[in-house]
Order: C-alpha cells, then sequence, then structure tokens
C-alpha cells in the first residue's frame, strides 16, 4: 500500500473510531438542555444514534456497496463459512464463562454490562430491540472490525486486537468493580470468532449478519416473555 | 431469488431458537445468575449512554489511547506484505 493511501486510510479509521466514542457524549449535552421524560430523551438519543450509523455508513458506502453486493451473490458460501467460526467462538466463550462461574463466587462479580442493558433500557423493550438488532451490531462491526481491518494486515494480529477491544469497551463503560472485567475474556474469544470469519471471508456482512441474528434471539424471546407476562397479568 | 429464499431459511432458524431463548428467558427470572453461566440470551453491545462515571471514563480513555497508538504503531512500522 502505498505511504499516503495508508495515512489516508489510517486518517479515516480514527476519525470513525473518534466519532463513534465522542457522539454520545455530545447527544448527552445536547439533550441534557431539553426538559422531557425518560422515554423521549432515549428516543431521541436512539434517534441521534442512527444519524452516527449513516455517517459511518456514509464515510464506508463504497466499501459497504461492494460487500453487500459480493454478500448477495455468495450468500450461502459466506455464510457457511462464518457459521464456523461463530460457532466456535461462541462455544469457546461458554466454556470461559462456566469456568469463570466455577472459579470465581457469583456475589462478588456480575455481568454488568447486561444489568446496565437492562437499566437503560427498562420499559423499553421496543427500542432495546431496534437498538440492539440494528443499531449496535452494525455500528460496532464497522468500528471495530472495519477499521481495525484497513489498518492490520496481519491475520491474527487482526483478529486478536480487534476482538479485544471490542470487548474491552464493551465492559469498560458499564463495569462496577474491576472484578468484573473478567467478562472480557470470553467476550474476546467470542469475538474472535466473528473477526475470524470476517477475515476469512473479507466481507463485513458476514460478522454483521451474525451479531444482528445472535441479538435477534434473545430479543424476540425478551418479547414473547413481555407479551406472555401481559396476556397472563 | 435464491438469495431471498436463504435469508427466509435463516429467519425460519431464527423463529426456530426462540422456543429455547424464551425458555432461558423465564429460567432467568429464577436463577438470574445461570444466564450469566450460559450467556446464551445476551446481547452484546457497548452501551454508552454519554453520562459514564469518572472511574469507567478514566478506563476508556486509557483503552481508546491505547487503542489508537497500537494502531498508529501498526500503520507505521509494521513490515510490508
Amino acid at each position: 500500500m502505498e505511504v499516503s493511501k495508508k495515512l489516508k486510510t489510517l486518517f479515516m479509521s480514527l476519525c470513525v473510531i473518534l466519532l463513534y466514542f465522542v457522539w454520545p457524549y455530545f447527544c448527552s449535552y445536547v439533550l441534557s438542555f431539553l426538559n422531557i421524560d425518560k422515554n423521549l430523551k432515549l428516543f431521541l438519543n436512539l434517534i441521534l444514534n442512527f444519524i452516527c450509523l449513516a455517517s459511518i455508513i456514509f464515510i464506508y458506502v463504497n466499501d459497504l456497496k461492494k460487500d453487500y453486493k459480493k454478500f448477495i451473490k455468495n450468500f450461502k458460501s459466506y455464510m457457511k463459512k462464518g457459521l464456523k467460526y461463530f460457532i466456535i467462538g461462541l462455544l469457546c466463550y461458554g466454556i470461559v464463562n462456566i469456568i469463570i462461574a466455577g472459579v470465581f463466587d457469583f456475589s462478588n462479580i456480575s455481568n454488568d454490562n447486561l444489568t446496565t442493558l437492562e437499566n437503560v433500557f427498562s420499559d423499553n423493550i421496543f427500542m432495546l430491540f431496534l437498538s440492539t438488532v440494528f443499531y449496535y451490531p452494525i455500528v460496532e462491526e464497522l468500528v471495530f472490525k472495519k477499521t481495525f481491518k484497513d489498518i492490520i494486515d496481519n491475520k491474527w494480529l487482526f483478529v486478536f486486537i480487534s476482538a479485544f477491544a471490542n470487548a474491552f469497551f464493551t465492559y469498560a463503560f458499564s463495569a462496577t468493580n474491576a472484578l468484573s472485567l473478567i467478562y472480557i475474556i470470553p467476550s474476546t474469544l467470542f469475538y474472535m470468532g466473528l473477526s475470524y470469519g470476517y477475515y476469512a471471508t473479507d466481507n463485513i456482512m458476514v460478522p454483521i449478519t451474525y451479531r444482528i441474528i445472535y441479538n435477534l434471539i434473545p430479543n424476540i424471546a425478551l418479547l414473547i416473555e413481555t407479551m406472555l407476562i401481559i396476556k397472563f397479568i | 431469488m435464491k438469495s431471498k429464499i436463504n435469508i427466509l431459511k435463516l429467519f425460519l432458524i431464527v423463529c426456530f431458537c426462540c422456543p429455547t431463548a424464551v425458555f432461558a428467558v423465564s429460567y432467568n427470572n429464577i436463577t438470574p445468575k445461570l444466564v450469566n453461566v450460559c450467556a446464551i440470551v445476551q446481547s452484546g453491545a457497548i452501551v454508552n449512554d454519554g453520562n459514564t462515571n469518572p472511574s469507567n471514563f478514566n478506563l476508556v480513555i486509557i483503552g481508546l489511547v491505547v487503542v489508537i497508538l497500537i494502531l498508529v504503531g501498526i500503520a507505521m512500522f509494521a513490515p510490508k506484505k
């Protein structure tokens, strides 16, 4: 790669990463001036998040168009290839979680990310659905996989660094104690599966699709459960 | 057309998985910690609402600086292929 092209890619990637991290603080600052109820604030925040996503998509629009066309054309082979690594990642994730549960006392550590997610979107299942099924998978895969792969050529370096960064920030924002950061390990393994799938297929649509499916299952379950609770109450 | 059928198949698989997930979520009400062990019904997401508490904020800033340094380092000094 030419030096100028390399620098351009680096600059673009850093801009995307900084936009992703700074945007929520900007939104929070803007929304703090509005005297509105929590649900409306959450809804406006969601819209602003989707604006951020649209900006990132706009930056990568040409690459995404190419990947989308290839993905539709070779859907079966891409999904098959990605599924293998996704399952390996998921299995490692489950096994390490079981080991953590065996080694540590659960009264001391908790999965704070899950708790935060539940707290932020309590009573807002529709917004939880929109965020976790559409916003988070697409934006996180673009920020932590596309930008990293554009810069890192080495396979294992890319797989590990992108997965670790994604897992680290997942828990860094919500950790209530240092011990709960232990969940970074299983999450890294899970994201490594997705990163490897992306590297093997060279198509960002593969990890995005698997993340959407992965997040879709608990969300549909949550929706069904909520409907059942409403029905029985 | 073929890809649409594949997407439909995928959707059906997801729908098929749902009863299992419903069971897991219901089970979560009884033993919340079990879900931490299974970790199947989690939605992985970086929840940044812009109101990060100071200790977490420091951790995020350190992580961000390290990530940027690694990326710049790799882009500048990684050997050419």
